[in-house]
């Protein structure tokens, strides 16, 4: 049995400007971090192995919004926040429109901040405004996303 | 080969104590009964990929590393001590004592 | 463990997803496992799971509550309102966290109607919005359930020994984290004196980082005060901090070249074994000479 509400995005959920009829500019939502048993596993191994590193950059988002960004599986898509943006791979997944998840990693806390914990120590890891949009309609991609170690973006 | 009973696996909170471990020439050969994440970790942590000891990106021994963390620590004002989640309850005392002595602040993940 | 395993019959997974992260969970301990007055396994539990999305945990649940996020203390207090028997008006509190409140009773009589419960919970609990509020209320839950049966509630732990370290911290200084020796005895306040406020706030002028990796694990803004100090890194492994590292230091891994205890997520201690010789000391051992040479620089 499952309950639960058709829509269960975060309220701030919204698609920006149509490009074209079929897809929008950018959508406005929340990134969740998230553990997934692949980037457990080849964490494991070596984290200069290059399917964690590939694993750690795929951000997993409902295949509505997929189509929405007139995005295929597996295409790339800009992710920022008010603290960073990186490139990621998008892979369609079960969960919410406007929700948006990756797995734990350097990618995502290159969007993350450590000063922003709401006085508990605990930052936006599981709630962070961001907004995705495909890869090259805006005016700067961001940072390639692959976990070189260095956290230089701001 | 030395097959070890009942090996405890040290990736997650679970701490499963029922592995298989199969041991060759000082090299872990196989593993049975752990997860996926478990039996990477044990072959990663067998075929090591272990950083040299080094200060300041140029290669010392053991000796002089611990020398110079020693220095950095006993100056420092206000030094972080952090981490301590993937080792042993013996070490983490250990690091217990070096934040008292160098009134730094200690934590670990568990505060995120 | 053994109790979750050997007697409980309602499970509840709230904001984990074990089947990807502690993937022998439900078979050694929970859901799937067979105890002595468990022996159907599966079968004889009522499973619960609570979270933000479809996961492969919650898709092996009889009842999964597909929930808003940002809302724990929100289903905490809900809950708990219902355990105690308040009287909640179908009109005016119609549903938590986009949840009907019909499911959340349905969860509430599932609790009180156990002979033994369980509560696991993860992450989504603990780093959603309000994070130690959060703990505190359902902390308060698993109280008010109790007053109807046996129930237990357990975080579900990461990394191997991260309970080893509240454990060892608590015996030595009175509190599990988070604990700032500046004035010379133990001052303990999370969100001050936290890893992350202390890194963002640029106060520590050095650090020491044993057994885990910062570059990979913390926010950027983080990483970039640790970059700019004299950093300490003490790891069996090259990571995301080694290379930048101001000292590095290589170790014997716990458990398979170092022996040692580890503490489980239900505070049972193990002891760890040597499998294998490895050419670096242990973390004890680097940890214990470094000891004795801050002594010996602080002296002189």
């Amino acid at each position: 049995m499952h309950c639960g509400p058709e829509h269960a995005g975060p309220p701030a959920w919204r698609v920006g400007s149509a490009r074209e009829e079929t897809a929008v500019s950018h959508i406005t939502g929340a990134l969740v971090t998230v553990r997934t048993a692949k980037q457990g596993a080849e964490m494991e191994s070596g984290k200069t192995n290059a399917k964690y590193l590939a694993e750690i950059a795929t951000l997993r988002l409902n295949p509505d919004d997929l189509t929405a960004l007139g995005l295929e599986e597996g295409g790339q898509a800009v992710l920022a926040s008010a603290h960073g943006r990186v490139v990621v791979t998008c892979r369609a997944a079960e969960g919410p429109r406007g929700l948006f998840f990756l797995p734990l990693g350097e990618v995502a806390n290159r969007l993350c901040s450590a000063a922003v914990t709401n006085g508990t120590g605990v930052p936006q890891w599981k709630y962070l405004e961001v907004t995705v949009s495909p890869r090259g309609t805006g005016d700067d991609d961001g940072e390639q996303a692959g976990g070189t170690g260095h956290a230089d973006v701001s | 080969m030395q097959l070890h009973q009942d090996v405890v696996c040290t990736f997650c909170g679970c701490l499963c104590d029922d592995l298989e471990v199969e041991v060759e020439d000082n090299v872990i050969v196989g593993v049975k009964k752990a997860c996926v994440i478990g039996k990477n970790k044990l072959f990663h942590d067998s075929h090591p990929d272990a950083p040299p000891p080094s200060i300041a990106g140029r290669e010392v021994s053991i000796e002089e590393a611990i020398d110079e963390a020693a220095r950095i620590l006993a100056r420092a004002r206000y030094p972080l001590i952090y981490g301590l989640s993937s080792t042993t309850s013996e070490a983490q005392r250990e690091l217990v004592a070096i934040a008292e002595k160098t009134k730094g602040t200690i934590d670990n993940p568990s505060s995120y | 463990m053994g109790e979750a395993r050997n007697r409980a019959d309602l499970i509840i997974y709230w904001g984990c997803n074990p089947v990807e992260t502690h993937m022998r969970h439900l078979s050694r301990y929970s859901s799937l496992a067979k105890g002595l007055y468990t022996p159907e396994g599966r079968k004889g539990r009522k499973v619960v799971a609570i979270d933000i999305r479809p996961t492969p945990t919650t898709k092996g649940a009889d009842l999964f509550l597909q929930v808003k996020p940002g809302n724990t203390f929100e289903i905490a207090s809900v809950l708990r309102a219902l355990l105690r028997g308040e009287r909640l008006e179908e009109e005016a509190v119609a549903a938590v966290a986009g949840v009907p409140l019909a499911s959340w009773r349905e969860v509430a009589e599932a609790i009180k109607a156990c002979r033994y419960g369980v509560l696991f919970f993860g992450l989504g609990v603990t780093q959603c919005r309000g994070s130690d509020i959060n703990v505190e209320q359902v902390g308060l839950l698993i109280q008010d359930a109790n007053v109807h049966t046996r129930f237990y509630g357990l975080a579900m732990r990461g990394h191997g020994n991260v309970n080893g370290s509240n454990q060892v911290m608590t015996w030595l200084t009175g509190y599990p984290m988070s604990v700032n020796f500046s004035h010379g005895f133990a001052q303990f306040n999370p969100g001050e004196f936290s890893v992350l406020p202390m890194l963002a706030r640029g106060e520590p002028d050095a650090a020491l980082i044993v057994a885990t990796d910062p570059g990979a694990h913390l926010p950027a803004d983080a990483v970039r005060h640790l970059r700019s100090i004299p950093t300490v890194a003490i790891d069996p492994h090259k990571n995301q901090t080694t290379p930048w590292a101001t000292v590095v230091i290589p170790v014997a891994p716990s458990g398979v070249a170092a022996a040692g205890t580890f503490y489980r997520m239900d505070n049972v201690p193990l002891r760890v074994r040597k499998l294998i010789e490895s050419p670096y000391p242990s973390d004890e051992e680097v940890l214990a000479a470094m000891k004795e040479r801050i002594d010996h620089a602080l002296r002189a």
